[in-house]
């Protein structure tokens, strides 16, 4: 087994804090990985009689699972499949893997910033850490497209490219503009793999307040960059869709502009939405609320980050249609909202009759990110929660 | 005597029998070309209709492309989506090899079907579905020679079969 191990890299250091079936197997997958070393060995390996048993572990380990780990994994540089498969303790909790070229390989592991060590290990220190190569994220590149460049020049534009398990994976280089308008992003030197972040029932404590009648209340909610709403919305269109103990399921329409609440692959949500959900992908928001409201007559429409007249108009349209809307909005709060020119006149004639604003934005570590709040208002401002609502 | 007779004959039959073999693998290249061709038309549809991906389309095409095609095109298809860490180039070369004692292709239009797998998937659309028209035109004018010589030349084959049979017999009685 010797002449096995010793030839490979990192083994040394792989064997600290390592079983010895997790290292044999990492040195078998590697092995496999690499044909012209498996020659050599198999050889020496029948020599031992041992070939049949170290092939059989082998062609096991390394079988990419079809999990949340494997869905990261299929697109990772071959270099690093194996290191991080079982390097990294619980992909559950990984939010980010950060790829930036002759940089070292950053991870966001349970809110906090990491690096990651040539054994895959995630470390806190700058010690030793693995450099991130413009092979690696060509290779990325290739895999994350699925071989075809030209099928993703949209989403290039877009600045990220979503894969199956709604992971998305954000793409920074030169941009090449034409007339004002990026047109493509060439030398992508840049990746950062956002794995997807579903909270089911997170919502389930504003259903009380949201539904009036039987009926869901048109609802906005506002809150800072990565404090939560896009996920709150999710989880809202959900229970919308299939139904909850204060209203009966309803034919839900989301116009997914950004792919952020869906995460469609090739067309299928790969974020549960709800039963009765229909999603119009990568579509821009005023348009997409106009076509699903003629072509699928949804009772609800959900929408993430209002932004433009277009959106506010069409949205407008579509509830004097007799759509219900649920939508998110930048803001730090609900005076800010008030006061910005966009939103102003929608807020002031009480198009909106539940406003929540969340708290819990851009906490850093695992522990306050899980406390997260929302302050809910009704159609005249008046508060509906006593203080935030914990969630 | 009679021996003799049963000699020249079985040489005759299997020199002609060859002879119109050959003459039925021309027809087999000129059908494999224009299925190569055919399913490049359906790639370049897939590429500009509906911007699928390149195992999407050939998943696609598969099941409209005849053997030994069909087969090519589900098992790189296949072995794409696995997304195993394998490099495009190599998988297409890979399976070319695979299928090419199946086809009656010559080495060089093989080379050149290699050689497609190299040119696919890391450019723009535009420029994609360029190379794939330049492809194109290269093989149509091989489809366009071979069709003005295929008659002649299986004829010519045939006639060379059976002659050189019957000129082993005179030689031979």
């Amino acid at each position: 087994m010797y002449v096995l191990i010793c030839n490979l890299p990192f083994v040394d250091d792989l064997k600290a804090g390592r079983t010895q079936g997790e290292i044999l197997v990492y040195i078998l997958s590697c092995f496999q990985s690499c044909p012209h070393i498996v020659k050599e060995k198999r050889v020496r390996a029948m020599e031992t009689g041992r070939e049949e048993k170290i092939w059989t572990m082998a062609a096991e380990s390394s079988q990419i699972p079809e999990d949340r780990a494997g869905q990261v994994i299929r697109i990772l540089p071959r270099c690093l499949r194996e290191r991080l498969r079982y390097g990294i303790p619980d992909f559950g909790r990984l939010e980010e893997l950060r790829f930036r070229t002759g940089e070292p390989l950053a991870a966001v592991y349970e809110g906090k910033n990491r690096w990651v060590t040539p054994q895959g290990v995630l470390s806190g220190g700058l010690d030793d850490p693995i450099p991130v190569t413009k092979e690696m994220i060509r290779e990325m590149l290739e895999y994350i497209s699925s071989y075809s460049f030209y099928a993703f020049e949209e989403e290039i534009r877009q600045g990220f490219i979503t894969i199956p398990g709604g992971h998305r994976i954000g793409l920074a280089g030169r941009a090449v503009t034409e007339g004002g308008a990026v047109k493509t992003i060439r030398h992508i030197s840049f990746l950062n793999i956002r794995l997807s972040h579903q909270v089911p029932g997170c919502a389930e404590k504003l259903l009380p307040f949201l539904y009036q009648d039987g009926k869901i209340r048109n609802t906005l909610l506002i809150s800072p960059p990565r404090a939560g709403k896009t996920t709150l919305l999710r989880d809202l269109i959900r229970l919308v869709s299939d139904g909850n103990a204060y209203g009966e399921g309803v034919n839900t329409g989301v116009v997914d502009e950004r792919g952020e609440l869906a995460a469609c692959y090739q067309g299928v949500p790969q974020n549960d939405l709800g039963r009765r959900t229909d999603v119009l992908d990568g579509c821009p928001k005023a348009q997409g609320i106009t076509m699903l409201l003629r072509s699928m007559a949804p009772a609800v429409i959900a929408v993430d980050e209002l932004g433009t007249a277009e959106d506010i108009r069409a949205m407008e349209f579509a509830m004097n249609s007799g759509c219900t809307f649920l939508a998110t909005a930048h803001g730090g709060s609900l005076e800010e909202i008030r006061r910005k020119p966009l939103f102003c006149a929608m807020m002031e004639a009480g198009l909106f009759q539940r406003i929540g604003v969340l708290y819990g934005g851009g906490c850093e570590s695992n522990d306050e990110r899980q406390a997260r709040g929302i302050l809910l208002y009704d159609g005249g401002f008046r508060e509906m929660t006593e203080g935030y609502l914990w969630y | 005597m009679v021996l003799k007779w049963i000699g020249a004959i079985m040489v005759i039959g299997s020199s002609g029998t060859l002879g119109f073999y050959m003459g039925g693998q021309l027809h087999r290249r000129l059908a494999q070309l224009r299925a190569v061709r055919q399913m490049l038309y359906m790639l370049k549809g897939e590429i500009s209709y509906s911007a699928a991906t390149l195992p999407e389309s050939f998943a696609h095409i598969a099941g409209k492309t005849p053997q030994p095609f069909r087969e090519f095109l589900e098992r790189v298809s296949g072995r794409l989506d696995a997304l195993e860490g394998e490099n495009l180039e190599l998988v297409w070369q890979q399976e070319v090899l695979r299928i090419r004692k199946k086809t009656s292709l010559t080495g060089d239009e093989i080379r050149e079907w290699e050689g497609l797998g190299g040119r696919l998937g890391y450019l723009d659309r535009t420029m994609q579905l360029q190379f794939i028209d330049l492809f194109l035109m290269q093989w149509e004018e091989k489809i366009r020679l071979l069709e003005a010589d295929c008659a002649k030349t299986c004829k010519l084959y045939q006639y060379l079969g059976v002659l050189a049979g019957l000129l082993v017999t005179v030689v031979l009685l």
